[in-house]
């Protein structure tokens, strides 16, 4: 508290004029600060004297007091009240500690649990567009693949006419290498990156082609020997050794030519069918040599 | 003590500590000790004998079901005041409404002083004037006021509960006087009340 209060404090001791005129200002420094104030200024007495008068309007005016026997009643209506309050106790206060503690948590299991539902089902439709995509892209891949497999074809189809049976197979051999490693290159750059689904998949796809090739392969290793066969039982006129005076030898040429360029043809003519013509051919041929 | 000994002049420790072993009648005791005080607590808060009648119910309420956990770490008054401050000023709040009055000559007790039909409707008007004057502060001002001038309660108390700096609550007792002092000076009644 200040020691010394002059007139520059005038606003601060106007704020402790209402303590001094209802006598509750215990340091003596602010109440001979307010006298000397009060005797030097006069803008401050005249505050204080309004003051005075508003105090002594508040000291000889008191509130309306309660109805009569009010106080006499009061404990008996808040016993009423409590017992009220008590028996209006909800049915929440009145469940048991377990019960308290179990509610909220089967709430909180229910909710939880149709939130990871509604979580799952969306998961499950993600998993589902996934698959579709992929099994688009695998069509799409189906499609190249053929397209490759053409040029194979086309290789054929360009040195249709030439007789040497071995480069055909050796440029064959060098296109389906080609597209064998491109394949593998592809195949290995798709199962490095695609999820497992797709590598196992790929991998029956890749065991089906090769049981396919391997299908063509003998259905063409039976082909050639019953085409041989055939043309050993044939009416070849090379074949009526009996008669001619020309031996295999002498015409050993000759017709080691023509034997290539029919089977060449005939080959040809097989691999265009479908493998279930070739299976009824190959049954057939096989009949008709029984 | 025993529960024979205890009355509304026993201390409140005793009867707090036989209300919690299960004697209601200790709970009385405190009721009949301290309802005359928290009802002016309320009363010259909310100005309304109905509702401080409901706000002192409240606050007893109140008291019944947390004695468990009262401390003794302030005296039992000034925790049932701290509520019923609380509770008024909750109402006020609330209800932020011009409070009509409820006073009315049957009401008032300067019927139980001998004094005239003259001097009954003046000490009438003068209850009137003070209430409206007490009504026109802001609910701070007004508790402030309360706490100050009715109750003698000093600034650090006064801060600590409204949660208020106490340089702030000296200013808000000021600035409480002089609304008061503007209402009186515009009401022609206090201008009659004065040259008489």
């Amino acid at each position: 508290m200040k020691n010394n209060y002059n007139t520059s404090d005038i606003e601060e001791l106007k704020q402790s004029l209402p303590d001094y005129l209802t006598n509750k200002i215990e340091d003596k420094n602010l109440i001979s600060a307010i006298e000397k104030a009060l005797e030097e200024n006069a803008g401050f007495k005249s505050e204080a004297e309004e003051l005075r008068h508003t105090f002594g309007f508040l000291q000889n005016t008191e509130l309306a007091a309660p109805p009569d026997n009010y106080f006499t009643n009061l404990s008996v209506k808040i016993n009423g009240k409590i017992q009220q309050s008590e028996n209006k106790e909800s049915l929440w206060e009145r469940l048991g500690l377990v019960w308290k503690i179990l509610i909220p948590a089967i709430a909180v299991i229910i909710i939880t649990g149709l939130l990871v539902m509604n979580y799952l089902e969306t998961d499950v439709l993600k998993k589902e567009l996934t698959d579709k995509n992929i099994k688009e892209e695998k069509k799409t891949e189906e499609v190249k693949i053929p397209e490759e497999k053409t040029e194979v074809e086309n290789l054929e189809n360009k040195i249709d006419g030439n007789s040497d049976k071995q480069n055909l197979s050796e440029e064959k051999i060098s296109v389906t290498e080609k597209n064998v490693n491109s394949k593998n290159k592809f195949t290995k750059n798709k199962t490095e990156t695609l999820p497992k689904e797709i590598k196992e998949f790929k991998n029956s796809e890749n065991s089906q082609e090769k049981e396919q090739e391997k299908v063509k392969d003998d259905l063409n290793i039976k082909l050639n020997d019953l085409i041989a066969d055939n043309f050993y039982n044939s009416d070849n006129p090379f074949n009526s050794s009996d008669d001619d005076t020309v031996t295999e030898e002498d015409n050993s040429d000759l017709f080691f030519q023509n034997e290539a360029d029919d089977e060449i043809n005939i080959e040809e003519e097989f691999k265009e069918l479908s493998t279930e013509e070739q299976i009824e051919i190959l049954n057939n041929l096989s009949k008709s040599k029984i | 003590m025993t529960k024979e000994n205890l009355n509304i002049k026993s201390e409140d420790s005793d009867l707090i500590s036989s209300f919690l072993k299960g004697n209601q009648n200790a709970f009385n005791f405190i009721v009949r000790k301290y309802q005359e005080r928290i009802y002016w607590v309320t009363r010259k808060m909310v100005l309304n004998h109905d509702d401080a009648d409901d706000i002192t119910q409240e606050v007893f309420l109140k008291i019944y079901n947390s004695l468990k956990e009262f401390r003794g770490e302030s005296q039992l008054f000034t925790y049932m005041y701290r509520i019923a401050i609380n509770l008024s000023l909750n109402h006020l709040n609330k209800n932020n409404k011009i409070i009509s009055r409820s006073v009315n000559i049957e009401n008032t007790d300067v019927s139980s002083k001998d004094i005239s039909a003259d001097e009954k409707i003046d000490a009438f008007e003068k209850t009137k004037l003070l209430e409206e004057a007490i009504e026109s502060l802001p609910a701070q001002q007004r508790a402030v006021f309360n706490m100050r001038y009715y109750d003698n309660l000093s600034y650090d108390e006064i801060s600590i509960l409204l949660k208020k700096s106490t340089g702030g609550m000296k200013a808000n007792y000021f600035h409480a006087i002089k609304n008061i002092q503007k209402f009186l000076k515009s009401s022609k009644m206090y201008e009659v009340m004065e040259q008489n």
